[in-house]
């Protein structure tokens, strides 16, 4: 009996062993519970000119973050047909106006959940009850005091509602985050900045999900280009391999010095490609970071490649040698007509500007055996027609999303892994922690802060990346700070399913394999080498040219050999 | 900034060179062709010209009688025919060995230069000469040759045949090539020079240098240039560029041949080529001051040609090596790759290949012993010129600053007892 009894004992051990095994194992790729259906969202803006601005496409990223089937509509094309299977209808009030009876009809319609955020909330017939009392400003957000004033919409919610995230300015208290059963409101719609974690955190709780336990982590080796020095890349690669963590190398394949002009091929620094070579053996997986990193004549690294930084506009010359030109306004054009084909005409240049690059990019790498999975912009920027055609190239980017056609400086990236319709259904997989800035004085201790704030949100990522030439300084403190986060599972993109593909060439990971056809032809590649070095080409048609002469001459000796001795001697002949 | 300078090495050279490899393919065709006429052109030999052989000499003991007894065997109507040997202050027996040629032989004769021309250098001999004599061709040669005995015959008959031909230039061939390494390379490169510089100029553009010797040029034309440059140093490349300017041609006729010695010792080389190279670079200075005086502009051809030859050729070997070496200690990231290896190993093929061609068409040249030479002389011969030129530019830039007078030196002669002993 007391035999059976130990026994028992040890089954049961053994089988909580194996449950716990398989709930660790379960694949996390979502935030969400796999058991739970996934709601079906609609991101309804209101906006004078009718276009989705900023803030809404962050909003639309972040539900984005909790579900992958999420819409984004304008207010106009609302209609009871389109929502009939939503679940959540996220109505975004930009600018203060009269809703259409359409839209306002299809809501009345509606039993889902329904969150409005900012203005015009007062017109929907589920709000009748609560009352709105126009701008105000806060101080604090969620006990945290701002630095700037914030503006906010003043409501009093229904009775038995539940304040989720309050403000405050000086006495009084402001409700900016507010749910009644199955309708809510968020007094404001900017949330780019820290105010996204309070979003994110709250909305498990708005749209009664459960939240998600794990967190997936990453950390990605940046910027190596063909100057980086092998040694580091290889001391940081093979550390994080060591640990069994799998990592992320983001690859510039070509280097441009900034005061020559003149170009470094990642192909001439052969130890760095077998050190990057070993890397993907080990593990590290290859993210496409554009393909100079840099438009015009900035040193490669420090420059942006897909848009002009000069001028903060989308690129509007192919050629890095013509002047930046700034880009027209409406009121430059007399009809809207006449503006309408001019800003086609630049999407035309700047379509063909980054299809090139990107042909590049990949092609060059996977020529070196090194193939991208995944993309990442440099320095995040790129305009919505970048995205388009990233989006034909790649079916997944890292970093952050640039939110606006205007400016680079409207970025952000939600906490979860996402497909942002921003990114014609890439999917995201954002930084979120920033990097080791050796130049700060407390460069760990900031990162520690972050993971903090990110931790706090459920289901969140924590990504960021690491200098290579900074060797293990920081590194492995890093990955401790890391590591330090409960429910923590390192982000590996070879279990997940990726397709990078260009005119020629076709990568698939998949299941953990990775299937690569390339079909370059030689004519290709003669083409690119023409463009990186002519003068290289013109040698090596020299060389060609040359060598057939060699040919020749040596054979006018054969055929002077053969005749020799059919000719006459007329000469005297020193050599006896 | 290597890199650039790098390119312009490589640029450099390669247009040096695959100009030598243009010329190579006319010599080439110059020598299947040049024959052709023969048959033609014996038929005009008719009403033959009066031909006058100069040969400068100065302190020529050694060699005088050798090149005398050759001058005798010539193949040509003697009456017709008359040798003068332009004894220039000579100390030694040369003006009695030569007197005792000219009352054997009565086409001979002997000519004693005077003040103020007399020990001047070898231009101010042949003015001499030609005051002196009267006959419608005029033949040069050195004092150490040894002519065929068809070579007059033959420069003549370019002459008659070729109107346009304002002189008619021969072949020379190396007399003591199996004598010491030296010769050996000399004679190798001189039967390059032949035919890649002579054949392959004439093939392509109708122009040949007019060597120091075995040439024949009309009176008409020397009187109407004025003579011989007294200054220069390279008098035969001066003229040939006057000749080329007045509108004549100037042509190859390697079925005429004569043997010449070559130094045997580097000392003597050394001197004798300072003395080329300097010449040359005068003349080259001299021309390209009167660019665009000039009438006939393919001439600008050949004195580019020398001008590459002396100054940016060399520019570019120089640099070339230059960075070679640095690059050795220092890496200085030049961003060339394969191509500059395929393109060094190119050079030295078609060195290779073009030497072989010239040393084929000379028959027994084309042996073992001579391949190996071709060989090492690339590395070593042909390294030495860049020493010798770099030289002769420091003289020449001494000489323009000093306003130095130029002396002219004459190569120093070696006796040859036996030529059918040499082996």
């Amino acid at each position: 009996m007391r035999w059976f009894l130990m026994n028992y004992k040890r089954l049961i051990l053994g089988i909580s062993i194996i449950i716990v095994m398989c709930i660790q194992s379960i694949p996390t790729f979502a935030s969400v519970s796999k058991d739970q259906k996934k709601p079906a969202i609609l991101v309804v803006y209101q906006s004078t000119d009718g276009i989705a601005n900023s803030d809404t496409l962050f909003l639309e990223a972040i539900f984005a973050g909790i579900s992958d089937q999420v819409q984004l509509s304008s207010v106009q094309q609302v209609t009871i047909e389109t929502i009939k299977n939503i679940d959540v209808v996220v109505f975004v009030g930009e600018d203060r106006s009269n809703l259409p009876t359409q839209f306002l009809n299809a809501i009345k319609q509606f039993k889902g959940h329904l969150i409005a955020l900012g203005k015009n909330a007062e017109q929907l017939p589920r709000f009748e009850k609560w009352q709105f009392f126009g701008s105000k400003s806060l101080r604090t957000l969620d006990g945290e005091p701002l630095s700037k004033l914030m503006n906010i919409e003043y409501v009093k919610p229904p009775k038995g509602s539940e304040v989720l995230v309050e403000g405050t300015n000086l006495n009084d208290k402001y409700p900016v985050i507010v749910k009644d059963r199955n309708t809510s409101y968020i007094a404001k719609t900017n949330f780019l900045s820290n105010d996204n974690y309070i979003l994110s955190r709250e909305l498990f709780n708005l749209l009664d999900l459960q939240e998600p336990i794990k967190h997936l982590a990453y950390i990605r080796l940046e910027d190596i280009s063909p100057i980086s020095d092998p040694k580091l890349v290889k001391e940081t690669g093979e550390y994080l391999a060591q640990k069994g963590i799998p990592f992320y190398m983001a690859l510039i394949p070509v280097y441009v010095n900034s005061e020559s002009g003149e170009q470094v091929q990642l192909k001439d620094n052969k130890e760095l490609v077998k050190v990057l070579q070993h890397l993907q053996s080990l593990g590290g997986m290859v993210i496409a970071h554009g393909y100079t990193h840099t438009y015009r004549y900035t040193e490669t690294g420090e420059g942006f490649e897909f848009w002009d930084s000069i001028n903060n506009q989308k690129i509007s010359s192919i050629s890095a040698s013509d002047d930046p030109i700034k880009m027209k306004k409406r009121a430059d054009f007399s009809t809207k007509e006449a503006y309408r084909h001019y800003l086609g005409s630049i999407d035309e240049i700047e379509k063909k500007y980054i299809e090139d690059k990107i042909k590049l990019s990949i092609e060059k790498l996977t020529e070196l055996k090194l193939y991208p999975i995944s993309f990442e912009a440099p320095h995040y920027a790129m305009s919505s027609t970048g995205y388009d055609i990233i989006a034909q190239h790649f079916t997944s980017i890292f970093g952050q999303v640039q939110l606006s056609d205007d400016t680079w400086k409207r970025m952000g990236a939600p906490l979860m892994i996402s497909k942002p319709s921003l990114l014609s259904d890439m999917t995201l997989y954002p930084e979120t922690i920033g990097f080791i800035d050796p130049s700060r004085p407390e460069p760990l201790k900031e990162m520690e802060e972050k993971i903090k704030k990110v931790q706090q949100v459920p289901g969140s990522v924590i990504g960021g990346f690491y200098h290579p030439y900074l060797g293990l300084e920081y590194l492995p403190e890093m990955v401790s700070l890391i590591e330090e986060v409960p429910n923590l599972e390192w982000l590996d993109l070879r279990k997940s399913k990726q397709i990078v593909q260009s005119e020629n060439i076709m990568i698939q990971q998949e299941d953990g394999e990775l299937k690569v056809v390339s079909h370059i032809k030689w004519t290709d590649k003669v083409k690119q080498r023409m463009g990186e070095n002519p003068f290289e080409m013109v040698l090596w048609i020299l060389a060609i040219i040359v060598a057939l002469f060699v040919i020749a001459f040596f054979i006018y000796v054969v055929s002077l050999r053969t005749k020799l001795r059919k000719r006459l001697f007329e000469e005297r002949n020193i050599n006896g | 900034m290597a890199n650039i300078l790098f390119y312009i090495a490589l640029f450099l050279i390669w247009i040096m060179l695959l100009y030598h490899m243009f010329l190579m393919q006319g010599g080439y065709l110059h020598f299947k062709t040049f024959e052709r006429v023969i048959p033609e052109w014996e038929k005009k030999m008719v009403d033959l010209p009066t031909v006058s052989v100069f040969i400068p000499a100065h302190n020529e003991e050694v060699v005088i009688g050798q090149t005398l007894q050759a001058m005798s065997r010539l193949h040509y109507p003697k009456e017709k025919l008359e040798v003068i040997v332009i004894n220039d202050n000579s100390s030694d027996r040369t003006g009695e060995i030569a007197r005792q040629f000219s009352e054997r032989y009565s086409f001979i004769r002997v000519l004693e230069t005077e003040p103020p021309n007399k020990g001047k250098g070898k231009s101010s001999a042949l003015n001499e000469a030609l005051r002196k004599s009267s006959s419608e061709v005029i033949v040069v040669y050195d004092a150490d040759n040894t002519p065929e005995k068809m070579s007059v015959w033959y420069l003549v008959m370019g002459l008659v045949n070729d109107p346009k031909a304002a002189a008619v230039v021969g072949k020379f061939r190396v007399i003591n090539a199996a004598k010491t390494w030296l010769t050996r390379f000399i004679n190798i490169e001189t039967i390059c020079f032949q035919w890649m510089a002579q054949g392959g100029r004439f093939k392509w553009f109708k122009v040949a240098t007019i060597p120091g010797t075995n040439f024949a040029i009309r009176r008409s034309i020397v009187e109407e240039l004025g003579g011989w440059d007294v200054k220069a140093l390279a008098e035969d490349t001066e003229l040939t560029i006057r000749v080329y300017n007045k509108g004549y041609h100037i042509r190859f006729f390697p079925k005429a041949i004569t043997w010449e010695q070559e130094p045997e010792t580097l000392k003597v080389w050394w001197k004798q080529r300072t003395r080329w190279a300097r010449g040359n670079q005068y003349v080259v200075l001299k021309f390209l001051g009167q660019f665009f005086k000039l009438k006939r502009k393919s001439i600008i051809f050949d004195l580019f040609y020398f001008f590459f030859t002396y100054f940016l050729f060399f520019f570019g070997v120089i640099l070339s090596n230059t960075l070679f070496i640095i690059n050795l200690f220092y890496d200085l990231n030049l961003s060339i790759g394969n191509v500059a290896l395929a393109l060094w190993i190119l050079a030295f093929l078609l060195f290779l290949a073009e030497v072989m061609i010239t040393l084929s068409i000379e028959k027994a040249e084309m042996n073992r012993t001579n391949f190996f030479y071709v060989i090492l002389m690339y590395f070593t011969y042909s390294q030495m010129w860049i020493v010798l030129v770099v030289y002769s530019l420091f003289l020449e830039m001494k000489r323009v600053l000093f306003k130095q007078e130029v002396k002219w030196y004459k190569t120093e002669r070696f006796e040859q007892k036996d030529k059918g002993e040499k082996k």
